[in-house]
C-alpha cells in the first residue's frame, strides 16, 4: 500500500487516532510519519499536537499490531481481521482477487454477537457516544428474546 | 486394503483427491500466537466436540508419537511435515481406514482433511462438510460475514476450502507443455505444484493441483472450477498420450522398457529412482506397450516410501524396496 501523504513510498507505518470522538487511521511511509509527528516519540507528539492521542493500530482483542503479520505471515487472532481490515482488503484483493466472502453463511454470528464486537471496538477507541447507542441496541435485542 | 490402493475414477491420471477445511474456534488466539496452555484448551474442546464420532478415530498425540510413526503419517499426507515439532499441544484424529484426518493446532485450530483414491472431489467434499457440520453444532467457529471463516493465514479465509488432486502427467511434461499448464491454471485461480510443494520440481511427473482462491467464491464455485480445469488438463494429457502411442520414438520405447525391467529386477532401489521409473512404466502401460500392474505400483509407492518401509538405514531401505518390488511385480 502506498503512503497516503506522499503517494510514492510504501506505507509501513500504521497509526490510529481519536480526535474528539472521531476515529482516523493513517498509513504512512516512515519519513511522512515523522513529518506528521507520528514519530513514536511520545513527548514530541504530546507537545506538538496537544489534542491528539496517537498509537500504533492494534487489535483490541489480542493486542498485536500489523508487525505480527509482517513477521509471521499469519494473524494472531480472529479479531485481527476486523482490526486491520483496511490494509487487509488491499492485500486480499491482490492475493485472492476479492475482499468479501460469498456463499455459506450458516456460521455467521448472530446480530447480538456482531453488536457486542462493535461495542468492544467503540470502547477501545473511546467512542462513548457510539458505545452507548450500541449498548441500547443490544439491550433491546436481549429484552426481545 | 488401504484407500490409496483401491481403484478410483480417472486412475490413469489421478492418484488421489483431497478436500481440506480450515476452521478456528472463537475466543482463542490462532496457533501462530497461542500459548501451550491455550492449545491444551483448544484440544480438549475439539475432543469434546468429536465425541459422537470419536470411536471411529485413532488419536495421535504429537508429544507422544515416535518420529518413525510421524514420518509414516506424513508420507501418507495424513499429517503435515513438521506437525510433531511444536511446543503447542497438537494431535491428529485419523479414521481407521485413513480416509479422514483431523489435525488440531496445526496452522489453524482445526483442519479437516478427507481423501479418496482417483478423482473424487464430490465424495471428499461431502465427507469434509459432514464433519464440519457436526463440529460447528458443537463448537463456535470464528466467522465473519465479510471474510467468512477466519483463518490464521488470509490465503485460506472465506470458505477455508482447499480441494486438491495428486495427478500424473508424464506426456504433458515430456512434451514440455507444463509451463503452459501452470499459466493456464493460474488464470483460473488454481495452483500447480510439484509433489513436494511450492517451487519443487515434479519428480515422477507427479503434480499437486489445487484451488488458490478461497475467498469471494462459494465451495461449489471451487468444486466446478476444479473439475473443469482438471478435465481440460486430462484432455490435453490424453491427446499427447495418443500421439506418443502412434508415433513413439525408440528412445522413449527404451526408457519404458528399461523402467519396467528395473522395477522388476533391481537389487537396490532408492525412493527417487522408484518415482521416476514408475512414471515411465505407468505411461508405458497406459499407451499399451508394457504390462506392468499399475494398481500394484500405486500401492507400492506408499508402502515403500522411506518411513513406511520400516525403521531402517538408507541402504537397508533401498535393498528392502527392491526386494518388495521384485516379489510383488514378478508375474
Ligand atoms: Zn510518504
Ligand atoms: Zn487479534
Amino acid at each position: 500500500m502506498l503512503c497516503q501523504r506522499c503517494k510514492t513510498n510504501m506505507a509501513t507505518v500504521h497509526y490510529s487516532e481519536t480526535v474528539n470522538g472521531e476515529h482516523r487511521e493513517y498509513y504512512l511511509c516512515p519519513s511522512c510519519a515523522a513529518m506528521e509527528g507520528f514519530a513514536g516519540d511520545s513527548l514530541f507528539s504530546l507537545f506538538s499536537m496537544p489534542y491528539k492521542t496517537t498509537q500504533k493500530l492494534h487489535c483490541p482483542t489480542c493486542g498485536s499490531t500489523l508487525d505480527f503479520y509482517d513477521t509471521h505471515g499469519r494473524f494472531a487472532c480472529p479479531d485481527c481481521y476486523n482490526a486491520f481490515s483496511d490494509s487487509l482488503d488491499q492485500m486480499l484483493l491482490k492475493m485472492q482477487g476479492a475482499d468479501r466472502h460469498k456463499g455459506d453463511m450458516s456460521s455467521a454470528p448472530s446480530e447480538i454477537d456482531t453488536l457486542k464486537t462493535k461495542l468492544k471496538q467503540a470502547i477501545e477507541v473511546e467512542n462513548f457516544e457510539e458505545a452507548a447507542r450500541l449498548r441500547d441496541e443490544i439491550k433491546k435485542l436481549e429484552g426481545g428474546e | 486394503m488401504s484407500w490409496y490402493s483401491t481403484k478410483g475414477n480417472k486412475d490413469e491420471f489421478v492418484f488421489s483427491t483431497r478436500a481440506r477445511l480450515a476452521r478456528n474456534i472463537t475466543g482463542f488466539k490462532f496457533p501462530s500466537a497461542m500459548t501451550p496452555e491455550e492449545s491444551n484448551s483448544v484440544l480438549s474442546e475439539v475432543i469434546d466436540a468429536l465425541e459422537p464420532i470419536i470411536s471411529e478415530y485413532e488419536m495421535y498425540d504429537m508429544a507422544e508419537i515416535t518420529p518413525q510413526k510421524a514420518g509414516e503419517l506424513t508420507e501418507k499426507h495424513l499429517i503435515s511435515p513438521n506437525f510433531k515439532n511444536s511446543t503447542l499441544k497438537r494431535a491428529a484424529f485419523i479414521s481407521k481406514d485413513e480416509t479422514v484426518s483431523i489435525m488440531v493446532n496445526e496452522e489453524d485450530h482445526v483442519r479437516i482433511q478427507c481423501f479418496s483414491a482417483g478423482l473424487n472431489p464430490k465424495e471428499v467434499l461431502d465427507k469434509a462438510n459432514k464433519i464440519d457440520i457436526l463440529l460447528r453444532e458443537r463448537l463456535k467457529f470464528a466467522f465473519s460475514e465479510k471474510y467468512g471463516y477466519l483463518t490464521s493465514c488470509p490465503t485460506n479465509c472465506g470458505t477455508g476450502l482447499r480441494l486438491s488432486a495428486m495427478v500424473h502427467l508424464p506426456a504433458l511434461t515430456l512434451s514440455g507443455a507444463e509451463g503452459r499448464l501452470l499459466r493456464e491454471s493460474a488464470k483460473q485461480g488454481m495452483t500447480v505444484r510439484g509433489m513436494y510443494g511450492e517451487g519443487s520440481k515434479a519428480p515422477g511427473h507427479i503434480y499437486q493441483i489445487s484451488n488458490q482462491v478461497t475467498l469471494g467464491v462459494t465451495a461449489n464455485d471451487i468444486y466446478e472450477k476444479f473439475c473443469n480445469l482438471l478435465q481440460s488438463i486430462f484432455d490435453a494429457e490424453q491427446s499427447i498420450r495418443d500421439n506418443i502411442k502412434k508415433n513413439i520414438s525408440p528412445e522413449l520405447y527404451d526408457k519404458i522398457y528399461r523402467a519396467a525391467a528395473c522395477l522388476k529386477g533391481a537389487y537396490l532401489m532408492s525412493s527417487s529412482e522408484f518415482l521416476s521409473l514408475q512414471s515411465f512404466a505407468r505411461l508405458g502401460s497406459y499407451i499399451g506397450i508394457c504390462d506392468i500392474d499399475v494398481e500394484k505400483l500405486k500401492k507400492l509407492w506408499i508402502e515403500t516410501s522411506p518411513c513406511n518401509i520400516g525403521d531402517l538405514t538408507p541402504q537397508e531401505r533401498d535393498t528392502k524396496r527392491a526386494e518388495i518390488l521384485r516379489r510383488e511385480l514378478a508375474s
